[in-house]
């Protein structure tokens, strides 16, 4: 199958589970909301530009907000994230430009187990952070904002893991 | 000038970055103003159509569920049967034919209909139920939607063949309530915490209460009907300053689990408004 044509279908299938499954979650607590479908940009390859990530973020976040009656919440949070991945991914492979300009995505066998995990917590965090923010902006406690920022990446991580571990067996491990 | 022409191009990324966080947040802050825009108008049939397939499967779960609710309601409407009441006087039976006949020239002031829930969330601060009818079977902002346990809810927005309610699990959703017992009204409101308890503001000290008390709709509401049932007093709070009351309310709705509902016009709602804005402008004048 041709890259953009995985892509697509990918896209289609993290809307959907997060719009029709997730959603749909019945509440554990209030501070936990499950959130996967960001987990697409994260996943896109290393060769995406800046410009062109932009614009990916922003669809993936609008075509969430179709479901759930919020135009531009989620839009403005992947926007954070498509704008942060990209000096994140500098920061943190320093001096492997070559290999940012390929074609293969953030993984476990690209970036080395403890990289890649601080990779996907950062962009998770910065993600909810924004998502929590400008979704109580209007109402107050700050110990709420924190205590749902906190849970909710809990959670997402928990997803993220289970994904990881179904969709991405790891063969071969970097060393690192 | 070329100057400003490079700074433009190094920039390109953040400016663009800028310009899609700036639409995002207009489109966020104008949507929360008035919850209503044409172009989610679009929105709603293209999802809705996704979530209606969705919906039919899941809808097979709560089968079982949804006959208990049906077979509850079907007998509390037979006990509300003309049939069921005698009148004291045993030599004249009243006897009423139970169908809406025009015949004692009754004007209908309110008209049901039904309608199935095709999508419904609950874990937000801003919740909404979709349902699968629209301007086109009828339905209008402003309407009334109940289902059998109780109250749920207004509708916001409609486009052809889907329209999308305002829960009572909303920060801006505000109904005019009074209790059973000794009709005082008040007002319902949520706070944004906790789906099973809504509040109950403006009932003063002096009323006689106590917990497991029904709250039903008031008869000054405009968009529901009188009377219809909205929930049970779980928890009597007094307000430190002021007179009033702050009672938390369970609904009677679960709204975990909302399939189908009633949506309920109000056929006086335009008179009523009229009038009213008419008293309001000779006052002012």
């Amino acid at each position: 199958m041709s890259e953009p044509v995985k892509q697509i279908i990918r896209f289609i299938f993290f809307i959907l589970v997060q719009a029709l499954v997730l959603n749909h979650m019945p509440a554990l607590h209030r501070f936990v909301t499950p959130y996967l479908y960001f987990l697409y940009l994260i996943w896109l390859p290393f060769n995406v530009s800046r410009s062109g990530m932009l614009i990916i973020g922003f669809i993936t976040g609008f075509a969430l907000d179709l479901f759930t009656k919020t135009p531009g919440l989620h839009a403005s949070a992947c926007l954070w994230l498509a704008y942060l991945r990209t000096p994140l991914l500098k920061l943190l492979l320093p001096g492997e430009t070559k290999e940012l300009k390929t074609g293969s995505s953030p993984s476990v066998r690209s970036m080395g187990l403890t990289t890649y995990i601080l990779f996907v917590v950062m962009l998770t965090l910065f993600h909810h952070s924004w998502l929590v923010l400008l979704e109580w902006m209007s109402f107050g406690s700050f110990l709420y904002f924190i205590g749902k920022v906190f849970f909710t990446t809990l959670a997402s991580l928990l997803l993220i893991l289970i994904a990881e571990l179904l969709f991405r067996p790891i063969k071969k491990r970097r060393k690192d | 000038m070329r100057n400003f022409f490079l700074l433009l191009r190094r920039l390109q990324v953040f400016l663009l970055f800028l310009l899609l966080q700036v639409i995002s947040i207009a489109l966020l802050v104008s949507y929360n103003k008035s919850h209503q825009a044409k172009y989610m108008e679009w929105a709603y049939d293209a999802t809705g159509s996704i979530n209606k397939r969705y919906s039919n499967i899941a809808a097979y779960f709560s089968l079982a569920d949804n006959n208990k609710r049906l077979a509850e309601e079907n007998n509390r409407l037979r006990n509300l049967l003309a049939e069921n009441f005698t009148s004291i006087d045993t030599s004249a039976t009243l006897r009423l034919d139970t169908a809406m006949v025009d015949s004692s020239r009754v004007i209908r002031k309110y008209l049901w209909r039904t309608a199935a829930v095709i999508n419904n969330s609950v874990a937000s601060q801003n919740n909404f139920i979709t349902i699968e009818r629209g301007r086109l079977q009828g339905i209008a902002p402003e309407m009334a939607v109940v289902s059998a346990g109780g109250i749920v809810g207004v509708v916001t927005d409609v486009s052809d063949n889907m329209a999308i309610v305002r829960s009572l699990l909303h920060r801006k959703s505000i109904t005019s309530v009074m209790l059973k017992n000794g009709r005082n009204t008040g007002l319902l409101e949520w706070d944004g915490k906790n789906p099973g308890l809504l509040q109950l503001k403006g009932i003063p000290k002096s009323t006689a209460l106590k917990v497991g008390d029904t709250v039903l709709t008031s008869n000054i509401s405009l968009n529901y009907p009188a009377g219809l049932m909205v929930g049970t007093i779980a928890k009597v709070e007094k307000e430190t300053d002021g007179n009033n009351y702050k009672l938390q309310v369970k609904p009677g709705n679960n709204f975990y689990s909302v399939d189908y509902v009633d949506v309920i016009e109000n056929l006086f709602l335009k008179e009523q408004r009229d009038i009213e804005q008419r008293i309001n402008k000779q006052q002012q004048q």
